[in-house]
């Protein structure tokens, strides 16, 4: 199916699916959820060679232990 | 099963390298038909060998020598975490996702990746890149998604147990139609970290068995606060193969009208009441009715959510660090639900979807809550429907359908497993119950003990 179907689609699906949320009374309300400590130490980890070389592995290119990216492409 | 395997094994009469070789071999009968694995562990005898040998020191873990299948979105060192996609066909697993840690660390042998829904997105194990998994209790049916392949391996005893992920139902949906056991644990209470995000906020690791045993003592590896995700709790995690000698008596079972309305296949509700009846006879327990007022929007409430968070976590795949563009190479669900997530989120519908999703999920969270006040367990069927044959046409909304009666508990963060409890025309048919967030030790003793009536009667 060609791209500009499926985005219809998905956005057909989700009116669809929004008829049936208005019904609902809409609040003000908190989303989350309470806890007693929510942040961790920020302890900064260093990072391996063995996991930088397998990160580049990954990598379409890559030279000198750098990630080699288009410019400006996003 | 499980519990006797682990017996075997700890007392010499099965190596761990055996046991390696004996999945291997059906495997390599069993995996053309079945697609169940998309890559097999190499190394995996050799690692059984070493485990052999820390058995004989008497200083092996908790898993020792059982064989564990992974779900190929979560992350395993040096594997292919492909998430069953040509997105991410050739990267290369670079770390251990926190649950495959903790399964090292207790023994357990990784022996391959599974096959799933691409992406996880999809609940029929049909849209994989790899090809659609086949059920190897209903051959020619879908086996159900996402966790197609973990689901599928376990029934073809092709492992002890298996890792899979639930965002709405990927691990109960095919456990049902495979015939196996499958939890999902509380949102929290396994790390997250590792775990290719299909919606952040929903998702959870959790796992497939042959029997309740199994799932129970998975779970009690991979449970616990991780500071790898933060939104793990510190909630202790109870011994629950300990928990599941204990007897279930005296429960309060909850069920709701509604389930019976929303199961569009007749044959299926009369064997979950059939089974809910006669655990309630056989525990001395009650069965009550709750109110879900809400329950019968879950799929409207689930799928913005999924789509915006979907959008949001597939950021990444854009092919420069690793893999290919995701857009440009993954299949038509991907793509719709990428599509869908960036068209609600636009900043000129002002967060109207999402937004209204997040009001419905908390009526349904707190509908949930208060019903837990009434109900020690909430029963149910786990899919509406029998599965349908691979490669049938159906629509999306109709595929979504599948997953009307799991949903509920990712929304509200609950707990909930599946037990196979009988079939129709030979395909299996699993009732899943639901626990309060964090009381996977009620969820287990209630499962075993319906496993024990079931046994009883065979």
């Amino acid at each position: 199916m060609e791209e500009e179907k499926i985005k219809k689609q998905a956005k057909e699906i989700m009116d669809e699916f929004m008829k049936a949320l208005e019904k609902l009374e809409e609040k003000e309300q908190e989303f989350g959820s309470e806890r007693k400590q929510s942040l961790r130490d920020a302890r900064p980890k260093k990072c391996s060679p063995e996991f930088s070389e397998k990160m580049l592995k990954n990598a379409p290119k890559s030279k000198d232990g750098y990630l080699v990216a288009e410019k400006k492409k996003w | 099963m499980v519990a006797s395997k682990i017996e075997e094994i700890k007392s010499g009469k099965l190596s761990a390298a055996e046991n390696v070789r004996g999945f291997l071999s059906v495997i390599e009968k069993e995996n053309r038909k079945i697609n169940a694995f998309i890559y097999i562990n190499k190394n995996a005898v050799k690692e059984a060998e070493i485990i052999d040998k820390k058995i004989k020191a008497k200083k092996a873990g908790k898993l020792a020598g059982l064989v564990i299948a992974v779900k190929s979105n979560i992350n395993v060192i040096g594997m292919p975490i492909s998430c069953a996609s040509n997105t991410l066909k050739d990267y290369i697993g670079t770390y251990d996702a926190d649950a495959v840690r903790k399964i090292r660390q207790e023994d357990g042998i990784i022996i391959g990746m599974t096959n799933m829904d691409e992406f996880a997105a999809g609940g029929s194990g049909e849209s994989s890149a790899f090809g659609a998994t086949n059920n190897p209790a209903a051959l020619g049916l879908i086996p159900g998604g996402s966790s197609s392949g973990s689901a599928a391996a376990v029934a073809a005893k092709m492992c002890d147990i298996a890792l899979g992920s639930d965002t709405g139902g990927s691990i109960r949906n095919p456990a049902s139609h495979c015939g196996v056991t499958g939890v999902k644990p509380s949102y929290g209470r396994v790390s997250r970290y590792g775990l290719i995000d299909l919606s952040m906020s929903l998702d959870q690791i959790g796992a497939l068995s042959k029997d309740v045993y199994g799932a129970a003592l998975m779970m009690e590896v991979i449970s616990g606060r991780s500071e790898n995700d933060a939104v793990t709790f510190d909630e202790k995690v109870p011994t629950y193969t300990e928990e599941i000698k204990k007897p279930a008596k005296g429960l309060r079972i909850g069920i709701s009208p509604m389930f019976k309305k929303l199961c569009t296949n007749p044959n299926i509700y009369s064997i979950i009441e059939k089974s809910i009846q006669e655990l309630a006879e056989k525990s001395a327990s009650k069965i009550g009715e709750v109110e879900l007022k809400y329950v019968d929007l879950a799929i409207q409430t689930y799928y913005p959510i999924a789509y915006v968070e979907f959008f949001s976590g597939t950021r990444k795949f854009d092919g420069r660090k690793y893999g290919r563009k995701i857009e440009e190479s993954c299949g038509e669900e991907v793509l719709r639900r990428i599509l869908g997530g960036r068209e609600i989120s636009r900043a000129e519908h002002h967060g109207r979807y999402y937004r209204k999703a997040l009001i419905a999920r908390n009526l349904i969270a707190k509908d949930f809550e208060k019903a837990f006040s009434k109900a020690d367990i909430i029963a149910m069927p786990t899919v509406p429907s029998l599965p349908h044959k691979i490669g049938s046409k159906i629509t999306p909304q109709e595929m979504y359908a599948y997953d009307a009666f799991t949903i509920p508990a990712n929304l509200a963060g609950v707990c909930a497993g599946v037990i196979n409890v009988g079939s129709i025309r030979n395909i299996p048919v699993g009732l899943q119950f639901m626990a309060p967030a964090f009381k996977e030790d009620v969820l287990f003793r209630v499962m075993a003990g319906l496993e024990k009536i079931n046994k009883a009667k065979v």
